[in-house]
Order: structure tokens, then sequence, then C-alpha cells
């Protein structure tokens, strides 16, 4: 469109970032937070802080299910459904569930749950009602208070700018190799340059992997037209085609008892021995038809679909299973979805990825400041701030300070919070958003370097705060966290009490900056030197 | 009183001149790249992805896990053409022809038509 | 452990493209490095960095593949902190990295 390849991407560099950059930075920040999510669910739920990691974790769950299924056989006898979910690593407890009956107006019953501490096998106290790390999982694809359709697709519109944006910034970047390591400190506007260029370059594959994947999470809702043309009945027959379902037995009548759980788990860990069990599922119980489904861990391979084994629970004979070989296309399909979600990931990877998502939210936060700063440096002195510069401005200061603060509302709600309170859930949710609603209603009256200084503060503040409202709300703090190995716990409070050092120093170094109102134009800094010459 | 002939077909013509002068501002010719790029790259990928998807020797299930997988490729393909190529008529029109091609043979071959 | 011989190795080898280049060899030697040298600082790297993609997709297939790409990234961040703001340390660092390459080897190759 313009006169070469690169003055055309260039210019497509900046305005892809246009609308979507501040939607970008909020998946980014609460997509980064969600690598997290079992963490933050742990941190959220006091019940659970003193489980104990199990030392034979997969040599009991055997016994666990067996357990499980005289449990559910006494309690949920008249359910259609029951559920075992096998502690793991991240998640340490036990769970034995069954369905309730089915409310008018619910897509999906909801589930009666039994917590256990799978050391004592005793029931663990009750839970408090928190969405915890499910809410910024959530948030980053499903928005929230709209339609999830909705947020989904506008979540992918942003998504494809920023992969846009990606391979027009790397079509750009000439000093690719040349200024990998460069950072210019106290340049003004070539500091972040240089801030913006290092965070992309450092992440890159980590970028276009988590962008191009993010899509392909949703790609069934984006193209449904491939399976809506190779399948006669659409969408349907392809699901059906690729989840392994039960076709032998599904339509016997009448009610059966159930065989043993043992004679199916013999044949699991026939088939897999040291199988590590995630869930075990019953549909249709004592019924004819019923099956036990039994997850296990795809570990570290890339696999998204969880691999199982389906029984007839009457005959126990096998009647479905996922493949053991993926077909290349399946393979390549399942390895994109699996590395985005980053499921397999054990710790050194997982902290990996969060650094890939942390540098993500500096690439787009330090575009949306150059963006600021280009357009201020282009109003003369004497002008007021057009529109879009205070709407640039402002956007800017509610998103990258308010997200944290607004973060730290959610934390701070869920300690302070009554444990019965009604729909105590959507009300650790409003916290968050409420905080950033006056974020954005500050940053809609002033947004001046003061202003930023303020923010940094109050953020400096609410990331102590976190920690210390901890301590003083549950039976354990920062200490004793460390000295009993509770590491999750730990690295939670430790990260906080970071990142109200790192905000104090934005606050400090944010006393000697220039107040951006007072920026003078080239033409004015001219005129003065002639001046004093 | 009635306006003379002359002033009436004198205000025709800078009707057409107003028209012809907008279509080819700046903004207008940005946002018609913008919605090719964006609304027919989209078509272009589901009309393309669809047809790969029909014509793959391989079993339908793979047919369609291929062709989603590489969909986004092909739609950020397609939109960094529509930014790349200098004449925007030739953008509108290759992209629209070959849309259109795609999606002409997918009717023949699934017997739409 | 073979986790550290790979990131190591990665580290190793940017640190290597670092001084390949005039401006990062000049901070740290305070003199330009020669034709030669720069040449054999880039081989030298490469094979480093080859060597660490080769040992992590060995060992662990795709998750090595992205726990490589997760090294190149942590590497690269280390190696702008020394060159921006420890230049100093450059040296002793490119020691200590050196040392971790052999301990980790070792040790793997002892156990």
């Amino acid at each position: 469109m313009k006169d070469s390849f690169f003055r055309s991407m260039t210019w497509l560099h900046t305005w892809v970032g246009l609308l979507v950059c501040w939607l970008l930075y909020l998946i980014f920040f609460a997509g980064t937070l969600s690598f997290f999510r079992d963490e933050i669910t742990l941190w959220n739920q006091p019940a659970i802080h003193n489980v104990q990691a199990q030392t034979q974790r997969i040599e009991a769950q055997k016994q666990q299910i067996i357990t499980g299924f005289d449990y559910l056989a006494n309690h949920g006898a008249n359910s259609p459904s029951w559920r075992i979910t096998l502690p793991e690593p991240r998640i340490p407890y036990l769970v034995y569930g069954y369905a309730k009956p089915k409310e008018p107006g619910q897509r999906r019953s909801q589930f009666k749950n039994t917590q256990l501490n799978p050391n004592t096998t005793q029931e663990l106290e009750p839970f408090v009602d928190t969405k915890g790390g499910n809410f910024f999982y959530r948030l980053h694809f499903d928005l929230h208070y709209m339609d999830a359709i909705t947020a989904r697709w506008v979540i992918c519109f942003a998504s494809f700018f920023m992969l846009i944006a990606i391979i027009s910034g790397v079509v750009i970047h000439k000093r690719i190799f040349k200024d990998m390591f460069s950072f210019r400190r106290n340049k003004g506007s070539r500091t972040w340059l240089d801030a913006h260029n290092l965070s992309s370059v450092l992440a890159l594959p980590f970028h276009l992997m988590i962008t191009y994947t993010g899509m392909i999470t949703l790609i069934f809702m984006l193209f449904p037209y491939p399976a809506k043309t190779a399948y006669d009945n659409g969408m349907r027959g392809f699901f059906n085609d690729v989840t392994p379902r039960n076709t032998m037995t599904d339509k016997a009548k009448g009610e059966s008892s159930m065989v043993p759980i043992q004679s199916i788990l013999d044949q699991v860990y026939t088939k897999w021995p040291h199988a590590d069990i995630t869930r075990v599922q019953v549909n249709q119980p004592n019924m004819a038809a019923s099956t036990i489904t039994v997850l296990v861990s795809a570990g570290k391979t890339l696999r998204d679909q969880a691999p199982r084994l389906i029984f007839s629970g009457a005959t126990g004979q096998m009647v479905a299973k996922t493949d053991d070989e993926l077909t290349n296309s399946k393979a390549l399909y399942e390895s994109l979805n699996s590395m985005h979600t980053g499921r397999l990931a054990t710790w050194l990877l997982r902290w990996l990825y969060v650094l890939g998502g942390i540098a993500g939210c500096v690439m787009i936060g330090s575009g949306c400041i150059m963006w600021a700063k280009r357009i201020r440096e282009r109003t003369k002195n004497n002008d007021k701030p057009s529109f879009g510069l205070k709407l640039v401005e402002g956007l800017n200061l509610t998103t990258i300070m308010g997200l944290p603060l607004a973060t730290c509302a959610f934390f701070i709600a869920n300690r302070l919070l009554n444990p019965t309170t009604a729909e105590r859930a959507d009300k650790e949710i409003l916290a968050f958003f409420l905080t950033w609603l006056a974020v954005a209603v500050i940053a809609l009256l002033k947004r001046d370097t003061l202003q930023w200084r303020v923010m940094a503060a109050i953020n400096t503040v609410a990331c102590l705060s976190v920690p210390v409202i901890n301590a003083l709300t549950t039976n354990g703090n920062i200490v004793s966290y460390l000295m009993h190995k509770q590491w999750a716990l730990f690295t939670f409070d430790a990260l906080f009490l970071l990142f109200s050092i790192l905000f104090f120093i934005q606050t400090e170094k944010l006393r000697t900056a220039k107040n951006t109102s007072k920026i003078i134009s080239p033409s004015q800094s001219n005129n003065l030197k002639r001046q004093k010459s | 009183m009635q306006a003379p002939l002359h002033s009436a077909s004198f205000d025709k013509i800078n009707v057409i001149a107003l028209i012809v002068k907008s279509v080819s501002s700046y903004r207008v010719l940005i946002f018609l790249r913008f919605v090719i790029a964006i609304i027919g790259g989209y078509a272009f990928t589901s009309a393309s992805t669809a047809l790969l998807c029909f014509l793959m020797p391989i079993a339908k299930q793979d047919a369609v896990l291929f062709s989603v997988s590489i969909s986004i490729l092909i739609y950020a393909v397609v939109f960094i053409y529509a930014f790349s190529v200098k004449s925007l008529k030739t953008v509108w029109i290759s992209i629209l022809l070959s849309t259109g091609t795609f999606t002409g043979l997918l009717a023949l071959l699934k017997d739409w038509v | 452990m073979i986790d550290l011989l790979g990131f190591s190795l990665c580290l190793f080898g940017f640190n290597g493209f670092a001084l390949a280049k005039f401006n990062h060899f000049k901070d740290v030697f305070k003199k330009r490095p020669t034709e030669s040298q720069s040449k054999s600082l880039l081989f030298i790297a490469w094979i480093s960095i080859l060597l660490s993609l080769v040992l992590c997709v060995a060992t662990q297939s795709g998750y090595g593949a992205l726990l490589f790409c997760g090294f190149m990234s942590l590497s690269v961040l280390i190696i702008m902190v020394f060159y921006n703001f420890l230049i100093g340390y450059v040296k002793w660092f490119s020691v200590l990295s050196a040392l971790l390459i052999v301990l980790s080897g070792l040790f793997l190759a002892l156990n």
C-alpha cells in the first residue's frame, strides 16, 4: 500500500495496535496469572493450605478409587453421574462427587462434592465460595459480565491483530540481531523503544506460539466450515468422530448392577502400568447403559485430549478409548492446543511460560506508552490535549496501573469477605472490577505523572497488604510457609512482596521524572535555546 | 421559484464529483483496505480451508483437524498480502475472485447447485 | 540436572553471540575484536546453542523443544542484564557459566 513492503509493514504495525492494545494487555495479564491457576485457587482456599503432598501419590490411587466407589454407591445411588477426582501435584486433595438433579435453566447439573485430605481420608473443612485462579483463566478468553461467545469473538479479533503486529514487527525490526542485547537507559523514548524491542525479541517464539495457539483453542468457533463441509451432520458429526464414546452398550435399557471397580482398574493397569489416573467418571451408574471412564494424565506429552479408557459398567468390557498413536493431523492440532494451555508444564517450564507472559505484558505496555508519548510530542505546547491523546493516556493509566490494583483487591476481598456471604465468589470478582473502575475514574479526571506516581504508591501499599492480611486472617504466613516447605503459598506471598518493592521503585523513579504536561515541542525548545545564547 | 434546467445538471455533476472525491480520500481507502483484509481474508480462509478439507485424501477428522490448524496461518498471509500490494483494486479483485472460485468449486463438488 | 546442562549451554552460547559483537566486546575487553576473534566466538556460540537444542529435544522431544525456547528467553534476559547493568562482572560470569556446563555435564556423566 505504501511504496515499499517495509513502509507498509511499519504503518500496519502501529495501526493494528490501535484499538486492541489495552484489551491485549488484559489478555496477557490474566493469561499469565492463569499459568498459576491452581496455585491461586490453593491460596484462595484456606481449607487446603495444610494438605501435605502425598509421598506415594500414584500408588494410593487404586485404593482411593475403590473407597470412592463405596462412598458414592452409598450416597449417590440415585444420581445419574459420579465423578472421582484424584489428587494431582498442584491440586492436592481428593474429591468424591455425584450430580444433583438438574435445575430448570441449568446447562449442566451441579455436583455435590466431598473434599478429602488424601493422607488422612478425612473430610476437609468446608470450602469457601471462590473462583480462585479460574477467575483469571476465564477472564482472559470469556471476559466478564458479557455473553461468552461475543467475548470470544472480540478476543479472537484482538489476538489476530496481535499476530499481525508480531509479524509486521519482525519484518520492520531490521537490526533484530544487532540490537538483541541493547538497552539504553535514561534516554527517554529510546529507552521505551529498547524495552519494547527487547521484550518482543526475548520471547519471540513464545509470543508467536501463544498468540497463534490461542486462536487455535477457539478455532471451531472461528472456522466451523471445514467440519460442516466434511460431515453431513456438521460439527456434531465431527465431534462424535474425534471423541471416544460408548456406541456398544449405550442403547441398552433397564437396570444392571455394575462390575466391581477392581476389575476395571486391572484392565487399566494391564494396558498402562503405573498409570497416573486423574479422574474416574461413571455415567448412569447401576443401569445397563452405564459407562465407567478412566482418564489418565498425559504427563509431558503434547496431548490436549486426556487419554482415557471407557468401559461398560454392566459388563466390564472396554467400549472406547483415545487413540494410542495420534495421526499427524491430530498430533498437530493437539500439540498446538497443549502448547497454549501449558498443562504439561512442570515447575521449570511453567516459570519460563510466565517469563514469556511477563515479557508480553512489557511488550504491549511499552507499545501503549510509546504511542501516548508520540501523540504528546506532536501536541504543540499551547494546544489543549486532543480527545485522542486523553483517551490513550487515560486508558494506559487505567490498564497498566489499574489491573495490578484490581488483582490485589480480588485477593484482599477473598480474605476479608465472610465465608457465609451469599454469592461470595461474585463479590470477590466485583471487588476486582470496582477497583479497576475507580482507577478509570481517576484517569478520566487527570492522567499526569503525578497520577502515575500516586497509583504506583497505592499499588505499593496494596501489594504489601496482601501477604499481611493473609497473615492476619489465616493460620499461616510467609515465614511459616517457608518453614513448612509450602512452596506454592510461600511463592505467592513472596511475589506480592516483590511487586510491592517494584512499585516502590517506580514511585521513587517517577519523583524525578519530567511532568508530561510540561513537555515542550521541539520548536519551542529551539526558541528557548536561541533566547539563551 | 423553479430551479433553472442548466443549474439542475450542474448539481448532478457536483454530486458525482463529490462521490468520486470521497471514495479516493485517504481515510476511505484505508477503511476499504481493512474491510478486504478482515472480511475478505476471513471469507478466503473459510472457503480455502473448507475446500482443502474436502479435497484432502485422508480421513475426514484428520482433514478437518489439519485444515483448522493452518487456517490462522492462511488468514495471516492474506491479511499481510492485502496491506503489501499498492493497488487496492488488485487486492479486492484477487481476494474476491479466488474466494468465489473456491466456493464455486466446493458448490460443484458437494452438489449444492 | 539435564535441564541445567541444557540451560547452561544455551546461556554460554548467547554470551558468545554478545561477545562476537563489536560494541559488547569493546565494553568488556576495552579493545575491538579482530575478525578471527569474532568469527571464532560466533562459531563456539552456535555449537553451544545447537548442543543445547539437541540435548533438550533428544531427551524430552516436544516438551524439550518448549523448554529450549524458554531457555533462550531466559538466556537473552540474563545476558542483557549483564551487558547493560553489570558490564564489570561479565568476565566472571562467562567463567562461571562455562564452569556450570562442565559441572552439570560431569554430574550427569557420573550418575
